[in-house]
């Protein structure tokens, strides 16, 4: 002990006010002094995961599959019109179904992960993002899952993705980034506020059907506007222009959403830093 | 002095561990009104302003104005009622919850033992939970790795290492979780109850390895109903009522300060019949002066004042000793030795004395019924009468002297078997 400067850690009234560039390199220092923890929350996910149910990862798979399948039959049925997908459909709407399920797992997994772990919320001290993060990765492991039935697919249709499609990480930004911002942002939330888990898939549901993820939408009028407003749409009409034509849809309002999800993302870490030092006793 | 007793190098130069100044936190009791006012501080927040820091509808100080300071190797312990504020103080110092006004400085490594095995999953085995915890507690991969094979020994599950803590006693569950938490070897420990788990030889061991923290300059704030467990570690302790720092002093002091505050909450009274009733109850020493304080082995006497509104041919009077923790530990009546008490109408001052005061140190309460001849006679009845406080020698909890309640008159003989 001696010898060592020893760390002063100082609680006081609304010590995490402020907006200041400190607050965040001191938010930053804290998760990245968590990041072990983080590995070991997803590690233990993952193995919770393909331990208790044998299969798993096949489940992971089955859902996007599952929901593509039905979709490809309303559209050959003729019950579902849907045109300018610029690739064979099936390709198009399990790409759109296995992006959105990652946006929706993620917020869905996040918002309640601080829920999920009251008991630890309550009792041990630790950074809480961390409980959140490990939600968003759990939509990731979800996301990887469905990857090689989407390689299976591109092989199947015989349709090579772009080279482009490399970018595609990068055309996913504005998702994940409003992902963990809206995950951060409702977790803290849900804790006092329980209502936010039973609304969630209620808002969800219909956000599905307004953004181009089974169908294309018409690219005039109202539609246009939704679609500017969209930031997954973004992310997703990105992501469809780089697989297959290889060449960026609109990179400029791409761009501007990337940017705007980061802003969304900062302030929604601060606001889960104010709140979290109030909301312990809810949980 | 006795080894076990002060085991706590205190460090009075070093600069201190911990630092509580001008400490208070409120709370709600309403949910609902609770999260209306967290709205109301964001919005004042977002304005600039402070969240609010006196008390609105429905709060109450959870704690309030607390103040003390702790230096390296020394354990302090805090004692107290349910709802005393015991929690939320442990809980502003790791660091969960903020508080309301006040200032909390923390030197160095925090280890907060608020529930053992919080962070246990069910189906996980043995030694991934040991990594996840370890991790939860702050020790990186590396410092699990080295500690592992003593977490296991420390923790004695044996072959068990590698099955889903689901399939786990309660007791090898505990003792897996306070292995993991007794090698975060931080600087500042905070402990709430959870040495009240588990069965008396892991206890032992579990203060042991305290003591041992505390030899090596580590602090700790113990938060226990077991004051037993805490006489073991430290001389010093704390009693919270309502959010306050009540009394602060020995441990063996506090313990009574707490008797006496748990023994007026038991206060009963319940005049079931006119015909008589107490009217004034006092106790005096073996000189006959008024004294609310005792000593182990002296003479006390009861001076009961008992007002009759008719002639009672055959009185009895109930006298019964109560502790805190312990409830009633003796009863006795007039009716024993077959004196029937006789009492004309009017006031009767009647004493009754205990000779060689059985009790040891603490607080007790007085229990006084006045009966009639038959079982339903009963004329007046009140618990917590009069309390008073037995001084008697010092306690040792590690079987090296007196220890419990009851001072037993006592001798060892022995002799070699032929």
């Amino acid at each position: 002990m001696s010898g060592v400067p020893a760390t002063i850690r100082v609680y006081t009234p609304d010590r995490q006010r402020g907006l200041g560039i400190s607050a965040y390199a001191e938010m930053v220092r804290e998760l990245w002094g968590a990041r072990e923890l983080l590995a070991r929350f997803v590690w233990r996910d993952v193995r919770l995961r393909t331990r208790v149910a044998f299969l798993g990862l096949f489940w992971s798979m089955l859902q996007p599959l599952g929901m593509a399948a039905v979709f490809v039959y309303l559209r050959g049925s003729g019950l579902l019109r849907s045109t300018d997908e610029g690739a064979p459909y099936p390709l198009y709407v399990y790409l759109g179904i296995l992006h959105w399920n990652l946006f929706a797992n993620m917020i869905t997994h996040a918002s309640g992960s601080l829920v999920g772990a009251s008991n630890l919320v309550a009792k041990v001290a630790f950074p809480r993002e961390v409980l959140v993060l490990s939600g968003c990765a759990r939509a990731g492991f979800d996301w990887l899952c469905g990857l090689p039935a989407l390689i299976g697919l591109f092989i199947w249709y015989g349709y090579a993705p772009h080279a482009a499609i490399l970018l595609a990480p990068l055309a996913l930004l504005p998702l994940v980034l409003v992902g963990v911002g809206l995950g951060l942002l409702l977790s803290v939330v849900a804790l006092p506020v329980r209502d936010v888990i039973q609304a969630l898939p209620i808002v969800l549901l219909p956000c599905l059907f307004l953004t181009p993820v089974l169908y294309a939408l018409p690219d005039a009028g109202a539609w246009a506007l939704l679609d500017a407003l969209n930031p997954i749409a973004s992310a997703l009409n990105e992501l469809r222009a780089l697989a297959f034509a290889g060449a960026p849809h609109d990179p400029l309002r791409w761009a501007l959403w990337t940017l705007g999800a980061l802003l969304l993302l900062l302030a929604a870490w601060r606001f889960f830093r104010v709140l979290m030092t109030r909301v312990p006793e809810y949980a | 002095m006795n080894a076990t007793q002060d085991a706590s190098q205190v460090r009075t130069s070093a600069p201190p561990v911990l630092r509580v100044e001008g400490l208070w936190k409120k709370y709600n009791r309403s949910l609902r009104q609770g999260v209306w006012n967290l709205g109301l501080d964001l919005a004042r927040g977002a304005v600039g302003m402070p969240a609010s820091d006196e008390l609105r509808a429905g709060e109450f100080w959870s704690l309030a104005d607390v103040n003390f300071e702790l230096r390296p190797g020394e354990c302090l312990g805090v004692i107290g009622a349910n709802g005393a504020g015991k929690s939320t103080l442990l809980k502003i110092l790791s660091g969960i919850v903020e508080p309301t006004r006040g200032r909390v400085e923390v030197r160095g490594r925090v280890g907060a033992l608020i529930e053992l095995g919080a962070g246990f999953h069910p189906d996980l085995t043995g030694r991934e939970n040991v990594y996840v915890n370890g991790a939860l507690l702050g020790l990186s991969r590396r410092e699990i790795d080295q500690r592992f094979d003593s977490i296991v020994a420390f923790a004695e599950i044996g072959d068990f290492l590698d099955t889903p803590v689901r399939f786990y006693s309660s007791g090898m569950h505990v003792r897996l979780a306070f292995a993991v938490a007794a090698h975060t070897e931080p600087d500042l420990l905070l402990i709430d109850e959870v040495l009240a788990v588990g069965d008396a030889r892991f206890r032992m061991r579990c203060l042991e390895h305290l003591r041992k923290r505390l030899e090596q300059g580590g602090s700790a704030v113990l938060v226990t109903h077991h004051v037993v467990d805490l006489d073991r570690l430290t001389q010093r302790a704390i009693v919270c009522d309502q959010g306050r720092i009540v009394y602060s002093g020995t441990v063996e002091a506090a313990r009574t300060h707490l008797e006496g505050l748990l023994l007026q909450t038991k206060q009963l009274s319940e005049p079931v019949s006119g015909k008589a009733k107490v009217v004034s109850a006092y106790l005096t020493d073996s000189l006959g002066r008024l004294s609310s304080v005792h000593q182990t082995g002296a003479s006390m006497t009861l001076c009961l004042g008992v007002l009759c509104e008719s002639r009672l041919e055959s009185a009895r009077i109930v006298v019964g000793i109560h502790s805190a923790h312990l409830g009633k530990l003796g009863a006795f009546s007039s009716a024993v030795d077959h004196t029937p008490l006789i009492l004309d109408a009017g006031e009767h001052k009647i004493r009754i004395t205990i000779e060689n005061m059985p009790l040891l140190s603490g607080a007790y309460a007085i229990e006084v019924s006045v009966c009639g001849p038959q079982l339903t006679d009963l004329y007046d009845h009140k618990v917590g009468l009069v309390t008073f406080e037995v001084q008697g020698p010092k306690r040792n909890s590690l079987g090296y002297g007196i220890n419990g309640t009851i001072a037993f008159a006592h001798r060892f003989d022995w002799e070699k078997q032929a």
